[in-house]
């Protein structure tokens, strides 16, 4: 497998490799390339995904050239490309087979971009081999230091290591572990936090439950804020996502811990957080057929792929139009104002830090509530249950999950965890049944649009018919499993779970 | 992956310069490649200047003490990666017949680099020996140079009924003459003649030159320091050939 490249800092101005010359041991020269100046530019998602993998993508105008963390390089030829890029326009090839699975669904943007001028350079041995290759990449900014990085051929790490060991002798030379592309976003406006800043994370069993609710709701703010621009953009599918995320979790937090807050706070914003989540329904659920639409394909048997193209054009047409609604409302003064509003009042909200009930009592109250309805209503979930009865079961299981998400900065974590997996469990199960009535009832209503719009085609339509009955039996098989994995939540979590998350029932 | 094996009875006919020549074409095609010297003489590994050496010799090769990924070495051009030779490889006779089902020893070693190589060439020592029938049951494609001469179309048939009763898994058996001197008429007559009678030979012909030897000297392929000149033009054709030929390089499933 390739080497790991070595990094430094160096102080010398110039940074030209040939000046290192000297520091060589014997039998090892180094031939220098010429000077290049140039823009770099590094590639990443909004959420920093290649940065976290710690895989550099730089694009030089032509082609786009990646680092792995081994130390495998991997290029190329892109010609001239538009960012954002989505992942499935990187072009084909091995660069594409590492760096798409990383960084799908969401589209590549410029992270970071500088000048620096380049200086390669050649380390060879006594049989004039290449055993290792030198990059100096000097900043712009005067006094910022030069990048070497040192980079061994595959099989002569020993080499490397000799001459890293000599470098690092150097009083101008300062070994370090960032690479080129970490050592550019420091002083890049927008970085990667090694968490995600969290205003909920500071949350303490002793603060009030307002102030605990308002640090948990601005976290949700923030989230809307910092993804509407992408949405509004439509630079990838995850943007609109996490917004909706932020806006459910919102809904589900006020409903569930809004009475803590003060009464006109509740009022005032329930029914425009509600309006948020109903504009962007339609899109996400686009979204995710279109997403999905390589697995519907593998689901027919009968009906050729083909026959679904009709299916996904208008998929794609009806996005086109459904987005314009959502955007006017991200662009809306109303939606400027809702932030502006509902920043202030948990502003508000937030400065109120001491006073009942405190946040573990109210954490131990609404999560042991909302346990003991999922306890309630599992328990009577029988095969024959209707589906309106197992929906609510959904619900109610998703809102549990949400005020454990957001307590767990208060919960014991490892009774939080195994408490958040053995529901999943029960989740995963009640999404599918939901998703397979969803999905169906879509089909249904896509092919009346697409019949009422004239561009029925019976081929197109029986492959829909066969979609929609895969659904059916998907929704079938889940409510199958349903019983024998409630069965076993049941067994497995009683009153005292969720005592547990809290084992000092929060005393302070 | 597709193990292309460059192989002949006969020393001395350009196997060494075929497979150096081709595994460069190959990954500057955008190919990974990988080129194993199994020669214990060596020049491929001379050529790319790497030290003949491998931890361990070819026993610890083929008792799995050392796998093989260890002994690759990067060579000066990018995509291009050996496997040097050692001159323990000598005796790899004896370490196959050491193990178990030794024909499917070189095959063994191979299998584990599928997904990190497109093509893998195997330099291989002449004679017909344990090692060859190892070599060509790894093969996909045996590539066979002939010199245009009375006898080494004999050694050539000689080697086809090798082939034949050799374990293998039935590669493509491509020839194509090699050294061809057009001063020497034996040498433009069999050119001329020989491919109606043997449906294996490429059309293309590598000519004899004297800028050939330069390998030797400069220690790089010909078509990276000279790819104008005929013989590089030549091994240039002869990659596009076998690239594109109809029944196409068999795959290894």
């Amino acid at each position: 497998m390739p080497e790991r490249p070595r990094h430094f800092l160096w102080s010398a101005t110039g940074g030209d490799p040939a000046e290192l010359a000297a520091t060589l041991t014997p039998g090892y020269t180094l031939e220098t390339s010429a000077r290049r100046s140039q823009r770099r530019r590094f590639l990443d998602t909004f959420d920093w995904r290649l940065y976290r993998a710690g895989v550099e993508l730089e694009y030089d105008g032509a082609s786009l050239q990646a680092r792995m963390p081994g130390g495998r390089e991997l290029a190329v030829a892109a010609g001239r490309l538009r960012l954002p890029l989505p992942s499935a326009s990187i072009p084909h090839g091995a660069l594409a087979e590492e760096i798409v699975p990383i960084v799908a669904p969401r589209a590549l943007l410029l992270a970071v971009e500088d000048r620096i001028v380049v200086r390669v350079a050649r380390l060879r041995n006594s049989d004039q081999k290449v055993v290792a290759r030198l990059r100096a990449s000097i900043p712009a900014t005067p006094g910022s230091p030069t990048h070497l990085t040192v980079s061994a051929l595959r099989g002569y790490a020993a080499d490397a290591d000799a001459v890293g060991l000599a470098l690092a002798g150097r009083p101008d030379m300062a070994p370090t572990a960032v690479g080129e592309y970490a050592e550019a976003l420091r002083h890049a406006a927008r970085r990667p936090a090694t968490e995600p800043d969290s205003l909920a994370a500071a949350m303490t069993p002793g603060m009030s439950a307002e102030s605990a609710i308002a640090l948990v709701l601005t976290d949700f703010a923030t989230a809307m804020a910092v993804n509407a621009p992408g949405v509004i953009d439509d630079i990838d599918p995850e943007f609109l996502h996490d917004f909706r995320v932020a806006v459910r979790r919102t809904r589900s937090v006020l409903k569930l811990t809004g009475d803590v807050l003060p009464a006109h706070v509740q009022q005032r914003f329930v029914d425009e957080f509600r309006w948020l989540g109903d504009v962007t329904t339609p899109v996400r659920d686009l979204d995710v057929f279109l997403a999905e639409f390589p697995e519907l394909i593998g689901r027919l048997t009968a009906a050729k792929p083909d026959d679904l193209a009709p299916l996904r054009a208008f998929l794609i047409r009806h996005r086109a139009a459904q987005r314009r609604p959502l955007v006017r409302a991200l662009r809306s003064a109303r939606f400027a104002t809702l932030q502006s509003d509902w920043r202030a009042a948990l502003l508000g909200a937030a400065t109120e830090r001491h006073g009942k009930p405190s946040a573990a009592q109210i954490a131990t109250e609404r999560v042991s509530a909302a346990h003991r309805k999922v306890i309630r209503i599992g328990r009577r979930i029988t095969p024959e249950s209707p589906g309106e009865t197992v929906h609510g079961l959904r619900k109610r299981c998703k809102e549990f999950r949400y005020l454990l998400e957001t307590f767990a900065p208060l919960h014991d974590p490892a009774a939080h965890s195994a408490l958040i997996r053995q529901l999943k469990s029960v989740q995963d199960v009640l999404g599918d049944f939901q998703d397979g009535e969803v999905q169906r009832q879509a089909i249904r209503s896509f092919a009346e649009k697409i019949m009422a719009g004239g561009g029925a085609q019976a081929p197109s339509m029986m492959a829909m018919g066969e979609l929609a009955a895969a659904m059916d039996a998907h929704q079938l098989a889940a409510r199958a499993q349903l019983a024998a994995v409630l069965k076993r939540f049941l067994r497995r979590t009683d009153r005292t779970t969720t005592r547990a998350l809290l084992p000092d029932d929060g005393a302070v | 992956m597709i193990v292309i094996a460059a192989y002949n009875i006969k020393g001395g006919v350009g196997k060494t310069t075929a497979a150096v020549n081709l595994a460069y074409l190959a990954a500057r095609s955008g190919a990974p490649t990988l080129l194993w010297d199994l020669d214990p003489q060596g020049a491929a590994t001379y050529l790319f200047r790497i030290k003949p050496k491998v931890r361990g010799g070819g026993r610890a090769l083929l008792a799995g003490k050392r796998p093989i990924d260890q002994a690759i070495r990067a060579s000066d051009y990018d995509g291009l990666d050996l496997v040097p030779a050692d001159f323990s490889y000598r005796n790899l006779d004896l370490r196959l017949d050491e193990r178990k089902r030794p024909v499917r020893g070189i095959d063994r070693l191979l299998r584990p680099l599928a997904g990190e190589y497109e093509y893998v060439f195997l330099d291989c020592p002449p004679g017909a020996s344990l090692l060859s029938e190892s070599v060509l049951y790894a093969a996909d494609i045996v590539l066979v140079p002939l010199i245009p001469a009375t006898l080494s179309l004999r050694t050539f048939d000689q080697l086809l009924q090798f082939v034949a009763g050799a374990e293998v898994r039935t590669p493509s058996v491509r020839a194509f003459f090699s050294m061809a001197d057009s001063r020497k008429r034996m040498h433009r007559d069999l050119v001329a003649t020989m491919p109606a009678a043997r449906p294996q030979l490429a059309a293309t012909v590598i000519p004899a030159a004297a800028i050939v030897e330069g390998m030797g000297q400069r220690r790089e392929p010909l078509v990276a320091f000279a790819p104008r000149s005929a013989p590089a033009r030549a091994y240039e054709a002869l990659w596009a050939e076998l690239t594109t030929h109809e029944s196409g390089p068999g795959r290894r499933p």
